[in-house]
C-alpha cells in the first residue's frame, strides 16, 4: 500500500521514503489527516497537517512570474508548484515517475519566456511549492523580504554546531565565516540541487512528516560525518569549498542509509530546544537590526 | 582547489560584485578566477565566493571576490556582505536597459552598507552582443563620471576587458592604500606598524584579513 502526500486538490506525490511510509501511518492517523481511498491508496493530506496553509489567495501574479486564474472547479491557486518536482526530478536524471505533471491543471499560466528560467532555478522549484510558507507553520518566514526566519535558522544551526561539534564551531569563528555563507543555499533550496534528487525527496517526506527540525538533522549529519575533512580547511575559501564537497559522494547518494543516519548521528534534537534557540537567535538578530 | 591559502600574498582586498539578476556577475567572476564561461549558468543563491592573487608591481594582492545574488528576494542576506569591501563592480547588461536604469539604486544600497571610500567600477557587460545594445557607451560613461565611478565595458563570453576591469579596480584600491600608508607614516611616524592602513600580511600568512580604507 502506497503512502501519498496530498499537497492540495489534484496535487499528489507518492512518499519516496520507506521510512516514512512504514512509520508515518500511526502518527498521521492520530492527527486525522490520513485517509484511505477506495483503491486502497493511503493519502496523507499535508493541508490537514498544516491548516494554516488554507488561507485563500486572490487571483493575480504569483512569485514565479506566472498568473493565477482559478477556475470554478480548479485547484486553489496557491497550492501549485512553479515547476512540478516530478519534472525536476526527471531533468536531474532521477527517472522518478509520478503523477505530478498529469495532475497539474491548466490554470497556472507561466509565460513561455519564464519557463527556461524556472527550470534553471532550484529555488523556484523549492519556492514554488513552499510559496505559501509565510502563512504556514512549517518554515516560518523563510521567503519573506527580510528572510528573518532563514537568518534565525542559520544562527540556530550555528548554536547546535557549537554544542554538538565544538571543533567545527571554533574553526568557523576563527576564520570569521558566517554560517549564512555556507548553509544559506541548503536552507533556501531545502537541499534541491544540493543533494541527489532521490535523497531530497526523502528529506522532504520527513520534512512534511516531522517538521522543520529535519533540516537541522540533515545539516548536522553532513557536518558531523565530514568533521575531520572540514577541520583540515585553512582559509575562508577552503571552508566554503569543503562545505560544497560534503554534499557529494556515496554518503549522500545512498539515501536509505543517509536517512537512517540523520536520525542517529546528530543525537537528540527536541523541538523544545529548537524553539528555545529560535527565540534567542531571533531576538539577537532583531537587536542587531 | 583547496590550497590557495598557501600562496604568498601581501594584501587581501575584498571586492563585491553587484547588479541585477542575469547581467553576468557570476560569469565575470568565473572568467577572471578560472577562465571559464558557462552558457547555462544558474541563478546565484545567496552569495558565492572566489579568490585570485595578482601581482601589482612587486606586491602580491589577493582579490577575495564575493559574487552576490541579483534577485530582490535575497537582498536581506546579500547586503551583509558589503561590509568590509574595499572595491565593487556594479554590473549591468548593456543589452537590457532596465538593468542600467536601476544602477543608481544599487549604488545607494552599496553606500548604505559599505565604506564611503570604496572603489566602484560601473561595468557594462555582454559587449559581444553589439547588435542588441540598448545602453549607449557614452551615456553610461557620463553617468560613471558624474558619480565618480570607474567605467568599462566587458564581455565575460569573449573575455574582452575582464582582466582589465578587475585589475583596474585592484590597482585603484592599491593606490589608495599606498597613499594612506604614506600619509599615516608622515603624521604618525613613530607608531608605524603592520596594522596601519589596513593590514599588510606577512608572506605565507594564512589568516585572511581585509583591508579597510
Amino acid at each position: 500500500m502506497a503512502l501519498t502526500w496530498s499537497l492540495g486538490p489534484g496535487l499528489r506525490r507518492p512518499a519516496q521514503s520507506m521510512l516514512v511510509a512504514r512509520e508515518a501511518p500511526g502518527l498521521l492517523v492520530s492527527r486525522s489527516c490520513l485517509s484511505q481511498r477506495g483503491d486502497g491508496e493511503r493519502v496523507c493530506d499535508v493541508e490537514a497537517l498544516y491548516p494554516e496553509r488554507r488561507a485563500p489567495r486572490a487571483p493575480g501574479p504569483c512569485l514565479d512570474g506566472g498568473e493565477w486564474s482559478p477556475g470554478p472547479d480548479g485547484p486553489e491557486p496557491w497550492l501549485l508548484p512553479a515547476t512540478p518536482p516530478g519534472r525536476a526530478a526527471r531533468q536531474a536524471g532521477g527517472g522518478h515517475q509520478d503523477r505530478y505533471e498529469q495532475d497539474l491543471p491548466g490554470q497556472h499560466k507561466i509565460p513561455e519566456e519564464r519557463r527556461s528560467v524556472l527550470t534553471k532555478d532550484p529555488v523556484q522549484r523549492a519556492f514554488g511549492l513552499w510559496a505559501p510558507q509565510p502563512r504556514c507553520g512549517l518554515l516560518p518566514d523563510y521567503y519573506s523580504p527580510a528572510m528573518l526566519g532563514l537568518k534565525t535558522d542559520q544562527e540556530v544551526l550555528g548554536e547546535l554546531v557549537r554544542t554538538k561539534l565544538p571543533a567545527v564551531a571554533a574553526l568557523m569563528d576563527g576564520h570569521g565565516v558566517l554560517w549564512t555563507l555556507v548553509v544559506s543555499r541548503w536552507f533556501i533550496c531545502l537541499f534541491v540541487d544540493i543533494l541527489p534528487v532521490e535523497t531530497v525527496l526523502r528529506i522532504w517526506d520527513c520534512l512534511f512528516n516531522e517538521g522543520s527540525k529535519i533540516i537541522f538533522r540533515v545539516a548536522l549529519t553532513l557536518i558531523k560525518q565530514h568533521q575531520a575533512f572540514i577541520l583540515e580547511a585553512s582559509s575562508v575559501a577552503d571552508i566554503c569549498e569543503r562545505f560544497k564537497e560534503i554534499t557529494r559522494g556515496s554518503f549522500v547518494t545512498e539515501c536509505h542509509t543517509f536517512m537512517q543516519k540523520i536520525f542517529s548521528e546528530p543525537g537528540s534534537l527536541s523541538m523544545a530546544t529548537i524553539t528555545r534557540l529560535r527565540e534567542s537567535c531571533r531576538a539577537r538578530l532583531l537587536a542587531q537590526g | 582547489m583547496g590550497n590557495r591559502a598557501e600562496e604568498d600574498y601581501n594584501f587581501v582586498f575584498k571586492v563585491v560584485l553587484i547588479g541585477e539578476s542575469g547581467v553576468g556577475k557570476t560569469n565575470l567572476l568565473s572568467r577572471f578566477t578560472r577562465n571559464e564561461f558557462s552558457h547555462d549558468s544558474r541563478t546565484t543563491i545567496g552569495v558565492e565566493f572566489s579568490t585570485r592573487t595578482v601581482m601589482l608591481g612587486t606586491a602580491a594582492v589577493k582579490a577575495q571576490i564575493w559574487d552576490t545574488a541579483g534577485l530582490e528576494r535575497y537582498r536581506a542576506i546579500t547586503s551583509a556582505y558589503y561590509r568590509g569591501a574595499v572595491g565593487a563592480l556594479l554590473v549591468f547588461d548593456l543589452t537590457k536597459h532596465q538593468t542600467y536604469a536601476v544602477v543608481e539604486r544599487w549604488l545607494k544600497e552599496l553606500y548604505d552598507h559599505a565604506e564611503a571610500t570604496i572603489v566602484v567600477m560601473l561595468v557594462g557587460n555582454k559587449s559581444d552582443l553589439q547588435q542588441a545594445r540598448e545602453v549607449p557607451t557614452e551615456e553610461a560613461r557620463m553617468f560613471a563620471e558624474n558619480n565618480g565611478l570607474l567605467f568599462l565595458e566587458t564581455s565575460a563570453l569573449d573575455s574582452t576587458n575582464v582582466e582589465l576591469a578587475f585589475e583596474t579596480v585592484l590597482k585603484e584600491i592599491f593606490t589608495k592604500v599606498s597613499k594612506q600608508r604614506q600619509n599615516s607614516s608622515r603624521t604618525n611616524a613613530i607608531t608605524l606598524g603592520s596594522a596601519q592602513a589596513g593590514q599588510e600580511l606577512g608572506p605565507g600568512q594564512k589568516r585572511a584579513c581585509c583591508i579597510s580604507l
